[in-house]
Formats: structure tokens, sequence, C-alpha cells
């Protein structure tokens, strides 16, 4: 017999992977009902449960950014200061005092190209691979999906990068760069490097809510991934030959792939951004599987 | 098929103890050993071993109906907590499952998600989604929040800069406002100044009354008495009771739980050798002289200490602090208090029953904790047992208390006033 309850609201009846319907169990009390169980070994993506808590993962998104620069006087400046700041820094001691090479691009114009993706992939690996750790508070008092947190901790990089972008724009107008079609690559781009980031940030964050030696451990590897990464330097000081294999850092053919869309220097693609797209695949596919598969822990191991 | 809500079947969940970072001392372990096998040193290994695994709760099962208020009670650490943790979705249980049916609020804390930078205003929204609400919903429910946290003044202030009382308000306001049909409710009830909780109080009273389903985890007897239709009695993780609020609540003060009244302190032979003096046992007896772990706030209790003298010790004495369920020592007391002039007086070996009375206007309800002590001041201690034993200090609603219940303090006495006349105004 069926029983008349009010509708389930719709993130109740889609779940994560913990619960399931019980519609064929002798032992339910309602087909609409949704069932608590131990561990379950292999989780979905729960992409419904997501959606069903979208609300949630703006309000954490605008709290992040609402409190970013909040009680200082420069207020959203501090955007446009940071990569402004950096390309001085990066033009007097690389490009003027050690007369880097840039492929005949102004140096300036050429490490801000390359920091503008770099700086995305860097302020999302660092904010999603905090994010359960600063906010353990709520994983600890309240269900919800929990791949909301390290999600919504990529809006940071997202609007420091929207902001970045204005500058990049001023100084392409102010060096006449003209713009060639391949300028709409940029998001493809954009895209390999946030899911280069956000694979290794899933995987960053579930490790560091157990072990915090990751938290430690990250701006480390990250500043050596910086300098594995021809930001500052053109990837033409590499030998030709070993390219392909510069590709094993997904970063290198983002930064190249941004010089190639926006002054059309080197080649934008080839062996090199195909092994980084493989690459990057598998850092973001094995980061979802390993977060999901260990998210039921979390609010135990906090 | 009736009208059951929640089913829950052989809840159990199992903790390792310990830190969890066994990982962390192995490495450590390892590192200690290579390098004293570098100095040519023997150093017995030291690996860790498995972690030790407690159940936090086992075989849990019951069924709540649409509707009912079901209370969880039980000491610290029976694993009410746990259960509820389990039943929001936030820790899977080892064994066994739930269903519940319909949309599901928790409220293990008020406040979640409360960023102290952001404005009361802010905060509301943020508060709302964490525990599940819609932005329409909270557009919707907004003013009817902001009224009853009476903090209208201060909406686009950082919370930060608020009161711990506006805070704790604007927070429980929110989470009142949390349309579920089922609420899953733990001691948020224990915070915020008596008027307040009061407010709060009847605004459950209200929930339950639309018909949704509420499990409720306190310590307050009064308010789990007030509030709830059953209720379902823990210890050490099992269920000990289950049932009408009454009976349940009835047996975890007669004493059937770990509350009892009485604790006996030492095996025999655990006492050392060198000891000269042991405690053997503490009781509550209430005003009828019957062992009691609960007391009448109206009618006090008499606190009776057995120990063992096992040779002549001169200046001794037997102590005892009387701690509330704050962790606030309210007072200490020992044997020569009354009669200082004993205090050079030898006492023998032999057994020895001490006893004293607390006067019940001292008290306000709730859960207090005996920790004893003896000792020659200033020379040195005899023996010790901390929390020796716990009572319930209940209220049983006699009018002079309801009154002092509203008041500060740790201790509630009636004291004797006077008033005269010293002039009179002629108007």
């Amino acid at each position: 017999m069926q029983l008349s309850m009010p509708q389930a609201s719709p993130r109740m009846a889609h779940h994560s992977s913990a619960v399931m319907t019980t519609g064929d169990n002798p032992d339910s009390i309602d087909a609409g009902a949704f069932r608590i169980l131990p561990l379950q070994p292999v989780p979905a993506i729960g992409f419904r449960d997501i959606w069903a808590y979208r609300e949630l993962l703006y309000f954490l998104a605008w709290r992040d950014l609402k409190v970013r620069y909040h009680q200082t006087i420069l207020g959203i400046l501090w955007a446009v200061l940071k990569p402004c700041s950096m390309v001085i820094v990066f033009s007097v001691f690389f490009g003027w005092l050690s007369r880097m090479p840039s492929d005949g691009i102004p140096y300036p114009l050429f490490v801000l190209s390359a920091l503008l993706p770099w700086q995305l992939f860097a302020h999302t690996l660092s904010g999603t691979s905090h994010s359960l750790v600063s906010n353990q508070h709520l994983i600890t008092k309240v269900y919800f999906p929990r791949l909301i947190i390290p999600i919504s901790a990529m809006a940071i990089g997202l609007a420091d990068f929207g902001i970045a972008l204005l500058v990049l724009v001023a100084m392409l107008m102010y060096y006449h760069i003209p713009i060639l079609p391949q300028i709409l690559a940029i998001p493809l781009f954009m895209l390999l490097s946030i899911a280069t980031a956000l694979g290794v940030g899933l995987w960053a964050s579930a490790l560091n809510i157990r072990h915090r030696d990751i938290g430690h451990a990250l701006p480390f590897v990250t500043q050596l991934w910086f300098f594995a990464t021809p930001v500052a330097y053109p990837i033409s000081l590499i030998p030709a030959s070993w390219h392909a294999w510069y590709g094993i850092n997904p970063m290198a053919s983002v930064v190249e792939g941004f010089r190639w869309a926006l002054f059309g220097t080197g080649e934008g693609g080839g062996h090199m951004l195909i092994f980084s797209f493989f690459i990057s695949l598998t850092l973001f596919l094995s980061g979802l599987y390993f977060f999901r598969r260990t998210e039921q822990t979390f609010a135990d191991v906090a | 098929m009736s009208d059951v809500v929640i089913r829950a079947k052989n809840i159990g969940k199992q903790y390792a103890l310990g830190d969890g970072q066994h990982w962390r001392r192995t490495v450590h372990a390892h590192l200690r050993e290579a390098f004293a096998s570098c100095r040519g040193a023997e150093e017995t290994p030291v690996y860790e071993t498995e972690n030790k695994l407690i159940w936090a709760l086992t075989g849990v099962s019951f069924d709540v109906r649409r509707g009912e208020v079901l209370g969880i009670i039980g000491r610290n650490g029976s694993g009410k907590s746990t259960l509820l943790k389990i039943l929001s979705r936030i820790t899977p249980p080892t064994t066994g499952w739930a269903d519940l049916v319909g949309r599901v609020g928790s409220l293990l804390e008020v406040g979640t998600g409360f960023h102290p930078d952001l404005t009361g205003r802010d905060n509301i929204y943020m508060n709302g989604a964490v525990l599940g609400m819609t932005k329409r919903e909270i557009d919707r429910q907004f003013d009817a929040i902001v009224a009853f946290s009476e903090i209208e003044t201060f909406l686009d202030t950082p919370v930060k800069r608020y009161s711990s009382g506006m805070h704790m308000r604007l927070a429980f306001s929110v989470a009142a406002h949390l349309k579920a049909d089922i609420l899953l409710v733990d001691e948020v009830l224990a915070v915020g100044d008596a008027a307040f909780q009061q407010k709060c109080l009847s605004k459950m009273d209200d929930v339950s009354h639309e018909g949704r389903t509420v499990l409720l985890v306190s310590h307050n007897i009064a308010s789990i008495l007030n509030l709830c239709s059953t209720a379902l009695l823990l210890d050490r993780g099992e269920v000990l009771a289950y049932g009408g609020v009454r009976n349940v609540v009835d047996h975890y003060l007669s004493g059937s739980s770990s509350v009892q009244g009485e604790t006996q302190l030492y095996p025999q032979q655990e006492v050392l050798p060198s000891q000269e003096l042991s405690l053997r046992a503490i009781r509550i007896r209430d005003s009828r002289d019957c062992v009691t772990g609960s007391i009448d706030v109206a009618r006090g209790c008499t606190v009776e200490v057995d120990y063992v003298v096992h040779r002549e010790i001169r200046g001794g004495q037997v102590s005892l602090e009387l701690w509330n369920g704050e962790g606030v020592c309210v007072l200490c007391t020992t044997d020569l208090d009354s009669c200082p002039e004993s205090r050079s007086m030898a006492r023998l070996p032999g057994l020895y029953r001490a006893s004293c009375r607390l006067e019940p206007t001292w008290f306000r309800a709730g859960r207090y904790w005996i920790s004893l002590g003896a000792s020659i001041p200033g020379v040195r201690v005899l023996d010790e047992a901390p929390h020796a034993i716990s009572f319930d200090v209940v209220d049983t609603g006699s009018v002079e208390h309801k009154l002092a219940q509203g008041r500060r303090g740790i201790i509630a006495p009636t004291i004797k006033w006077n008033a005269r006349s010293l002039s009179t105004v002629n108007s």
C-alpha cells in the first residue's frame, strides 16, 4: 500500500551513492524513501545530486568572493595589482637584466600571456586542495554532495583570471598586437588548465583532510611546477625533439597554447597537446574517482 | 502499512581509537630504526599496531511515525550524536541501514556556515543554503527570520561584531525556519538566555504540531519530557529502553542506566601495599534514604563515602568536589570542615563510612559529578577518585524552583530577604 506522503523534494530523491531507492526492498517503508547504507565500494559521480545543490554551490562561491578582499583598502584592485607587479618583477629580472629571449614578443606581454593561465591553475589548485580542510566545520555538521566544496573553491581563480584578462587586453592594445582567429581556442586551453588543477586538487583535498602533510608540500610542488612550465622562458630554449615529452606537464601545453592563440608563435598543438590532454584527463578522472571513493569518511577523519 | 517515516534497522558504527595516523608513527619508527642501525646501535623496532576499534553504536533499530517527536537520551558517549550523524548522512553506518521518507533537515549545530566577515543578512542566506533551503525559500521567510531573531538593527553589520547572544539568536532563527518533513536536532537548545530558550522551545512545539517528525537529542530531561512523545535511551551504543517518554525517562533516572547512584571504586586486590587509605565506594541517597542517581531539586540528598584506613594516619581528610555539567566546580568540602579540632586525631585502621548532606536549595537542575579525594593537607595525597560518580538533579516543577531556573548563577539558593520602611512619602 502506498503512503500518502508529501512529495520528497528533488534533492532527496536524487542522492549520492550511499543511498539508493528502496522500491524493491521488502522492509522498505515507502517507495520514495531514501536509504542510508554502509560504505559503498564504487561510487557514481552524482551529477544530479550536485545539480540539486547548485544553490549551495553558488552561495559558497559567493561567500569566498565576498570575503576575499574584505576589510582591504584597495579591494578588487588587488586582483589587478598582483599580475601587474609580477609582470614588472619578471620583466626587470628576466627580460631586462638576463635578456631572456621571448620569441619576438615584447617581454612583459610574453610573460603576462603565460602568467594568466598559470595563475588560473595555481589559484584553482591551492583553492581546491585546501577547501575541505577549511570547510571541515561544514563537513562534520551537514550533509551535501562533498564535490560542491572543491568546485566552489574554483571561483576565486576564475574571478582573478577574469580581472587579469582585462589587464592583458589593455596591454595587447598598448602594443598594437593584431587579434588572430585562433584566439577562439583560448577557452579550450583554459579548460585544460582547470581540468588539470581540479584533477590534482581533488586528489590533494581528499588526501589533505586525512594527512595534512599535503597542505605543507603543495606550495613547494607548485613552485617546482612553475619552473617546469615555460612561463618566464620560451619553450624554444628546450630542444625541439623534447617538446612532445614536455607535454607530460599539461601546463606547458596550456601556456604554449595561449601564446599561439594570442601571437601565433609555436604550433599550439601537435603531439605535445595530445599528450597533455590525456594526462590531464587521467588526472581529472582519477581525482574524481578517488574523491568520491573517500568522501564518505571525510567527516570521520577531518 | 502505517505512517512510518523513519526506519532504522540494526545500525552499528565502528570507530578507530587514536588519531588514525599510524602511518606517521610507522614512518617515525622506521626512521628511528634506520638511524639507530647507522650508529650501529641496537634498538628494538617500534611498529605501530593496528588502531583499536570500538563500536560507538550496535544493533540500533527503531521506527518513527509521522508527526512523532522522539527524544534520544543517554550519558555522554552513549552514541546519541553518532546516531544523529548517521541519519543526517554525515557519516555512513558500519552495519545496518535506515530509510527516511521526505525532506530531512539536520540541526547538529546552529549557525553552521556562518562566516564572521559576512553581515547578518548575508549569513542568513549562507546558513539557510547550508541547511538545504533554496534561495526562494529564504527570501520568503527572510522577514520572519529577522523578526524572530530580534536583530533588525544589526542586519548589515558583520557577525563578528555581534555579541554571542545575538549571534546565537540569529543562528537559531534561521534553523527554526527550516522547512523539513523530518528534523534531526542535537542539543541546540542548550544555548542562549532563558527567555530566548523559552521562545525556541515553543517554536519547537509548533514544529511538532505541524505534523513534522522530530528527533531530538538532549541532556535536558525537562525539555525532553516537555516536547517528546516517545524516547530512546542509549547506553554504550545500545538501545536500553524505547517507548513512551515517561517510561524511558524513568528508566534513565531510576538507575538502570549508568547513573546508578552508587560507584564501587576499587576491587580489594588493587590496593598498593604502601597505601594508607583507599576510597572504596560512593553513593547518593535521596531524602527517603534510597540509593539513586537522580535527585529531586526540591529535596536534596546525602553523599555517602566508604573508605578503608590500612595504617594509622594523623591529619588526614576526605574531601569531595561537586562539579556541574558545564565543568564548573560548584563547591568543595572536607570532613574536617565542621570539626577542625579533629585534625590532629588519629584514624585507626578499619572501614569507615562518612556522609554529608547537600542542601536542595543550592542546586539548579542538571547533571553533576563528584570527585573524591583523600589527603593529608599540604603533605601528600592518599587516594583520589576523579569523577567518581554522577547524578542528575531533576526539576520536578515546584514553583519556587521554576522561578529560580530563569536566573543566572551556578547555584540557586533561597535566601531570606528583609524589607522595612525607612520613611513614607506624602503625596
